[in-house]
């Protein structure tokens, strides 16, 4: 899978190394890896091994997690980006974010 | 902001096609003034219902105490695997373990070290007998040359001697020469490049 960019998705968590959607993938054809990152903006992108491809596939949309390794994350400080606590809330690994705000507003 | 160019298709297609350039901001650029009619204009946030901001803070803040105290359960966790890993009963167990399997290896090699220590000294006693026999087979070689050479030399004295009774001396000098001259032998001849042999045709010359 060619990394065309990656572009960020949400907002900067000051200082410690936030989770949030990398967008890879080619065009009309999304996919988004879950990453940890030093800086929103840098283009160093350390390392995590989960990916969501968003778009349906079969009706259903498939997300693959590494809990260890986002537990370790967490462990060393990492904070979640919206879009990646909806999705572990969702994956019951995080408290549900749908209960505080309500259904996603676009989905 | 521009979005890029913008071909104009409408109308008949005469001569060749001009792209446009068209901004699609909307109808004002940037760099435009607002409008008369917006000059007392403020611009009000939207009203906030205090009992759902009330609910929303309550919710926010029931779920950032949630992901703390996950936070907090996971390095608890993180903590207690690290201390089993390094002082637990598992890592005792595999602490003995790898001592006895490191004494095992440790007599194996010795005994490994002992079985070829010998054999390299069985090598080399070998090798020393090898040397001995190849020095003394050297030895007599060189005895049965030597033999061999004085045996030679003795042949060639012998042979000197008894060439040594027909030289000439100056007590048989005279008696030589005149065996020499009464001897009918004849040296007037000579020898072609073949080998041929040319004798006088006429006698005494």
């Amino acid at each position: 899978m060619v990394q065309l960019t990656t572009v960020l998705c949400k907002a900067y968590h000051g200082g410690h190394s936030p989770f949030c959607l990398a967008l890879c993938g080619y065009t009309n054809q999304l996919f988004y890896y879950i990453v940890a990152v030093r800086n929103r903006d840098g283009c160093f992108v350390e390392q995590l091994d989960s990916y969501c491809p968003l778009p349906k596939s079969h009706g259903e949309r498939v997300i693959a997690l590494n809990l260890d390794w986002i537990q370790h994350w967490t462990v060393c400080g990492a904070h979640l980006c919206k879009p990646v606590e909806w999705l572990l809330g969702l994956s019951g690994f995080f408290p549900l974010k749908e209960s505080i705000v309500g259904r996603h507003p676009y989905r | 902001m521009l979005r890029g160019l913008r071909v104009l298709g409408s109308g008949p297609q005469c001569g060749p096609r001009v792209p446009l350039l068209l901004p699609v901001r909307g109808r004002k650029t940037r760099h435009d003034p607002p409008a008369k009619s917006k000059i007392g204009r403020v611009a009000t946030r939207p009203a906030v219902d205090p009992v759902e901001f009330f609910v929303l803070t309550e919710r926010y803040r029931h779920y950032r105490q949630t992901v703390r105290a996950l936070r907090l359960e996971f390095v608890s966790e993180v903590r207690k695997k690290m201390y089993e890993a390094r002082a637990g009963v598992l890592a005792e167990r595999k602490a003995l373990q790898d001592a006895a399997e490191h004494c095992d290896l440790m007599a194996w090699n010795r005994a490994e070290n002992q079985r070829l220590h010998e054999l390299r000294l069985e090598r080399l006693r070998q090798e020393a007998r090898e040397q001995e026999q190849r020095q003394a087979e050297q030895k007599a070689r060189r005895a049965q040359e030597a033999q061999a050479w004085i045996q030679l030399k003795e042949q060639e004295v012998l042979q000197l001697q008894e060439e040594a009774k027909n030289f000439i001396t100056r007590e048989n000098l005279e008696a030589r020469v005149e065996e020499a001259l009464d001897s009918p032998k004849s040296y007037n001849w000579a020898i072609t490049r073949e080998g041929l042999v040319v004798r006088p045709q006429h006698k005494g010359s």
